[in-house]
């Protein structure tokens, strides 16, 4: 049972060299997208001081945080792209021939991703703390590191979840990558992709609270900017675990219930 | 000649609407993601007002105005589309199929790919917002202004997409160069906020390098009538069209015979 799964990880890894060179390609964009944000809140904050509990520095490290934990997660939008096609294509009939859980192996492929992409996200912030960036001064801890690198695994659990029943919604509705775009429109709103949470005007707030998206973005950020007390990080990672297996059940119940209904096209 | 386009790009509609259409869920999506589009920009521009009065001079009504003129660009610019994967095409020999149909390869290349009624959708809808802002907030704006504004949005998205084609036909040359073409074409992202706020060397770069300004600010503070059009911006702006024109027919021309099927 471990042997496969490590194999899997293995044949992952081996594609490392690709995820490497997305890695380059993300960080060569980073300049361009500094550069913008970097204008425009110095632009805003040539009116005020202080917004919220941030400062500019704060406001500067909190995207390029977000860049990392986006490199990250991010990947794990393909899962509705993938799910669509195997199972219009009738490829899922390979992986159910297979001794292998799909919704397993899908998660398991992104989780080394994950990994990978963080580890080195962490080691370019630290790069860019001593080198490029030292005027930020981000406080990097192996307390706030290690609460971060979980923060942002639940965030990616939840994603990956997301896009997973997005993506089984093909069962009974064929096409569903507007769908899968729709909900990208809604992470970026309320996940703290454009602003940081905090900023938002209230009826944004309210929202954003009853919905699992901040728990991606915002909450992995706001642990490593040590934005949260320990009351509030406690109830964050609670609610994330919360989200994470109310969807988690979600997703094998419309598996179960999709799989059953599925007739191979073509496969 | 033309008649044959028209019927063509006539064909090319029918096909995307019916593309979209056979999936009902899928068309009312559609509807939803434009919505979604419009409204997380207008959310952007509502809480960064809440913080700040006014935006360099610019007001809630002004900036929504300002985006939904971009997202008309956008729609516009929707016809250029198929520019985004022809560097793969080209690489994996894709381009035979077009080169020996009896149309121009480039037009046949950019109507295959265009989800013409997703930019239609665009369109319309960037229309009916820009009409909805003028009247809810009582902007007046006169005849001439808004035929201003339509003539510089339409040659800054034909400028804006030859230099995006120009940098995506250098593939003949380079083999794969998207990283390289994304990573000029971030600037595009500037477009979004009103050119004022950036230094002055950026508005020059975002003017006369990749000229953004003039699908999202010239065309607003035009319609706006803020700034004044003048004959040296006419004359500036006509050139300019030309001059990328005739890079992009040339480069186009020059790649195409350097084309050899690999694979193909």
């Amino acid at each position: 049972m471990i042997i496969k799964y490590l194999r899997i990880a293995k044949v992952e890894f081996e594609k490392t060299k690709e995820y490497f060179l997305n890695f380059i390609g993300q960080i060569i964009y980073l300049p361009m997208q500094f550069l913008l944000i970097y204008f425009l809140w110095k632009f805003v904050y040539s009116y005020n001081s202080q917004i919220g509990n941030y400062s500019f520095n704060d406001m500067i490290e909190y995207y390029l945080i977000l860049t990392i934990v986006q490199s990250a997660i991010m990947p794990v939008g393909i899962i509705t792209y993938e799910e669509w096609n195997d199972i219009n294509q009738g490829n899922l009939n390979l992986y159910l021939s297979k001794p292998l859980f799909y919704p397993f192996y899908l998660c398991y492929r992104k989780i080394v991703l994950f990994l990978w992409n963080i580890i080195f996200g962490i080691l370019f912030l630290i790069f860019a703390n001593i080198t490029i960036l030292p005027w930020l001064k981000i406080t990097l801890y192996i307390y706030n590191i290690s609460l971060f690198i979980l923060s942002s695994f639940l965030g990616f659990m939840i994603m990956f979840n997301l896009f997973f029943i997005v993506g089984t919604l093909t069962f009974w509705v064929e096409n569903v990558l507007t769908l899968r775009d729709n909900v990208w429109n809604m992470i970026k709103i309320f996940s703290g992709e454009i602003l940081p949470i905090a900023i938002f005007p209230s009826f944004i707030k309210k929202i954003s609270v009853i919905l699992p998206f901040q728990y991606i973005y915002y909450t992995p950020i706001s642990v490593l900017q040590g934005k949260l007390t320990n009351e509030q990080l406690l109830d964050s990672i609670g609610f994330q675990i919360f989200w994470v297996i109310f969807m988690s059940i979600i997703s094998l119940i419309m598996w179960k219930k999709g799989s059953v209904n599925y007739t191979s096209q073509g496969g | 000649m033309i008649k044959k386009y028209i019927r063509l790009f006539k064909r090319f509609i029918v096909i995307s609407f019916n593309q979209v259409y056979v999936f009902r869920f899928e068309f009312a999506m559609l509807l939803v993601h434009l919505l979604f589009n419009f409204s997380f920009i207008f959310i952007f521009w509502y809480t960064l007002l809440s913080i700040i009065p006014i935006f360099n001079g610019w007001q809630f009504s002004e900036l929504a105005l300002y985006t939904s003129i971009i997202f008309l660009g956008e729609g516009l610019g929707g016809i250029f589309f198929g520019f985004r994967d022809l560097p793969s095409k080209i690489i994996e020999g894709q381009l035979d199929k077009y080169l020996c149909r009896p149309i121009n390869t480039l037009i046949a290349v950019l109507f295959e790919q265009v989800s013409i009624i997703y930019f239609l959708e665009q369109i319309i809808m960037s229309i009916l917002l820009i009409i909805l802002i003028l009247l809810k907030y009582k902007i007046s704006v006169s005849f001439l202004s808004i035929l201003i504004s339509l003539t510089v949005l339409v040659i800054g998205v034909l400028i804006t997409n030859f230099i995006y084609g120009i940098l995506t036909f250098l593939c003949f040359w380079v083999g794969r160069l998207e990283v390289v073409r994304e990573l000029i074409m971030q600037l595009t992202g500037f477009k979004q906020y009103p050119l004022t706020i950036f230094p002055q060397k950026i508005q020059l770069l975002l003017t006369y390098v990749i000229p953004v300004a003039f699908v999202s600010y010239y065309p607003t503070v035009f319609l706006l009538e803020k700034q004044e059009m003048t004959l040296v911006f006419v004359f500036k702006l006509l050139i300019y069209l030309v001059i990328v024109f005739s890079v992009f027919v040339s480069v186009w021309r020059y790649g195409i015979k350097r084309y050899e099927s690999n694979g193909g």
